[in-house]
């Protein structure tokens, strides 16, 4: 699935069968998915177009969720200018961690991210006004304009449109010239730089986006859980992201969609049926890597 | 006639090995300048030190009389200094057509946000320099599923798509099979009406039949420079290289 319209539209179906099932916590879980759907995007885009796998993206999902929660917690609702301060200190510490990781590639790349996302965690556990180690909850949700107060229900509405947003950004940027160039500099960086184009500032544009993403993604995990804690930031929600991707295959529109939605589902489904659920979601995980161009060779022999 | 590349006193070393020695070069606005030496003499690096990949240890590079030897490569090359590469580094996951499209982005203005891949004017410029090579019948490929000639034909749509004034060619005969260098050797002599090439070479018939001065490198050092008739004849030079062969 590599159009954004079809993706759009199996998510519109997707969130009208979970408005039909009606059942709150099943619509808090679909929700859920979203927002991680949204990370998971901005992932995926850093990997299967710079060629940079991140392993510090809990970063900027935690000071998403940080900026949008201790705004709210001066008293302001408004849910643009939450997300919208959000996204704008994601894209601004993507552009300045991103010039120093852009000079690094591959492993040192992973490495590098994995160091600033440790190191926003030992930031955010020193921030003893706002629980240190334990974090804090928020007690109201957000507002938008005209429509007044998002409830929880709502926020399965809002994170979808947000996501389809989200999937349409992504489409547009593998379809630009940057997305054209960048791939160009991750298949041959000195053939490209020897036919007069320097990469460098397309790929910290791409770092740049990617950060804003996944930091509005962590203010509407916020908005929706009332709750931010240092753990936003872990290396673990980091890894969760890139599994996420490696689950839905890098490449696709719809991968890290399905990826985020898959690890999700399984995670509450293997919560519920087994207290060692972390081991048969590896389990999984090693399935679908070690499967996967069987699961392609079987999806293609069920393609009318 | 004022050199259009000069290059002084060239050196370079990695650890103990000098592998650029004090070289002097100079090519014209209309020359065909064909580098040859045995292999290891530092003809590629030389030529990577022309194009700013590598960084010289001491002496200078001109280009149209400004110095260019703290440049980085893509500077270079918006100075039209092309190049193409003795392994084949065309970007794979990139049709043939595509390729060419990356390099005219560089020429123009590069405009970061337009679309790609439904550019009319960009699509239609890749076409003639298809034409030019003989790649025509393969914009559509995918560029990974080309056999090695035709890369190797793809590698100059690239460097000529920017209009250079200087082309720096590392080995454009390289792995080409004996029916088809006839194919390459014609289309660089189309080659020189349009600009200057410096050409490393190890096919000797291609060098005599393109080339209008000859430089020698051994050990990273010049050993002569010349008309290739003349170089043909140096004493020096057969013993090292040439050998039995010329």
């Amino acid at each position: 699935m590599n159009r954004p319209e079809r993706v759009a539209v199996a998510i519109i179906v997707a969130i009208a069968i979970t408005f039909l099932i009606g059942d709150p916590y099943f619509s808090r879980i679909v929700a859920k998915a979203c927002v991680f759907a949204m990370a998971a995007i901005a992932v995926e885009l850093l990997i299967s177009q710079c060629g940079l796998a991140s392993f510090g993206h809990a970063g900027f999902f935690a000071a998403g969720g940080y900026t949008a929660g201790i705004l709210a917690l001066q008293g302001i609702t408004d849910a643009l200018l939450l997300w919208g301060a959000a996204a704008g200190v994601g894209a601004l510490a993507g552009a300045i961690l991103g010039s120093l990781c852009l000079r690094t590639r591959g492993l040192y790349f992973l490495m590098i991210t994995l160091a600033f996302g440790q190191m926003t965690y030992l930031g955010l556990q020193g921030l003893r006004q706002y629980g240190g180690d334990d974090g804090f909850r928020l007690r109201h949700g957000v507002a938008l304009p005209l429509l007044g107060a998002i409830g929880t229900s709502d926020m399965l509405l809002v994170s979808a449109i947000v996501l389809i947003a989200i999937v349409g950004l992504s489409a547009y940027l593998r379809r630009a010239r940057i997305g054209a160039l960048v791939r160009a500099a991750r298949d041959q960086p000195r053939r490209l730089a020897s036919l007069g184009i320097d990469a460098r500032p397309y790929n910290l544009v791409m770092f740049t986006i990617s950060a804003a993403i996944t930091a509005l993604a962590g203010a509407l995990n916020v908005a929706l859980v009332l709750y931010a804690s240092p753990e936003l930031s872990s290396w673990f929600l980091s890894g969760n992201l890139l599994i996420m991707v490696i689950f839905g295959g890098i490449g696709p529109l719809a991968g890290p969609v399905l990826g985020a939605a898959a690890m999700i589902g399984l995670e509450e489904v293997l919560s519920v049926a087994t207290e060692r659920w972390p081991f048969f979601l590896g389990l999984a995980v090693v399935l679908r890597v070690l499967l996967g161009d069987e699961l392609k060779r079987i999806a293609a022999l069920v393609k009318p | 006639m004022k050199p259009l590349l000069s290059v002084n006193a060239l050196t370079k070393r990695f650890g103990a090995l000098v592998v650029t020695d004090a070289v002097d070069l100079e090519v014209g606005p209309s020359d065909v300048h064909a580098l040859i030496g045995p292999n290891g003499a530092g003809k590629t690096t030389l030529l990577a030190q022309i194009a700013g990949e590598i960084r010289p240890e001491s002496g200078t590079v001109f280009f149209d009389g400004a110095d260019i030897t703290g440049l980085l490569p893509h500077r270079r090359a918006r100075l039209r200094i092309g190049r193409t590469f003795q392994i084949n580094s065309s970007f794979r996951s990139f049709t043939v057509r595509e390729n060419v499209m990356l390099a005219f982005l560089a020429a123009r203005a590069v405009k970061p946000w337009a679309l790609f891949h439904r550019d009319r004017q960009l699509h239609a410029s890749a076409d003639r320099i298809l034409e030019e090579v003989g790649l025509a019948d393969r914009g559509g490929a995918l560029a990974v599923s080309l056999p090695h000639g035709a890369l190797r034909q793809l590698e100059i749509a690239l460097a000529i798509a920017g209009e250079a004034r200087l082309l720096l060619l590392d080995e454009p005969l390289a792995g080409i099979a004996a029916g088809e260098a006839g194919a390459m050797i014609s289309l660089l002599q189309r080659l020189r009406a349009r600009c200057a090439l410096l050409l490393v070479e190890h096919d000797m018939d291609a060098v005599f039949a393109l080339a209008d001065r000859v430089t020698v490198l051994a050990e990273g050092r010049v050993i002569a420079s010349g008309a290739p008739s003349s170089v043909a004849l140096d004493e020096n030079v057969r013993r090292v290289y040439l050998g039995g062969a010329a």
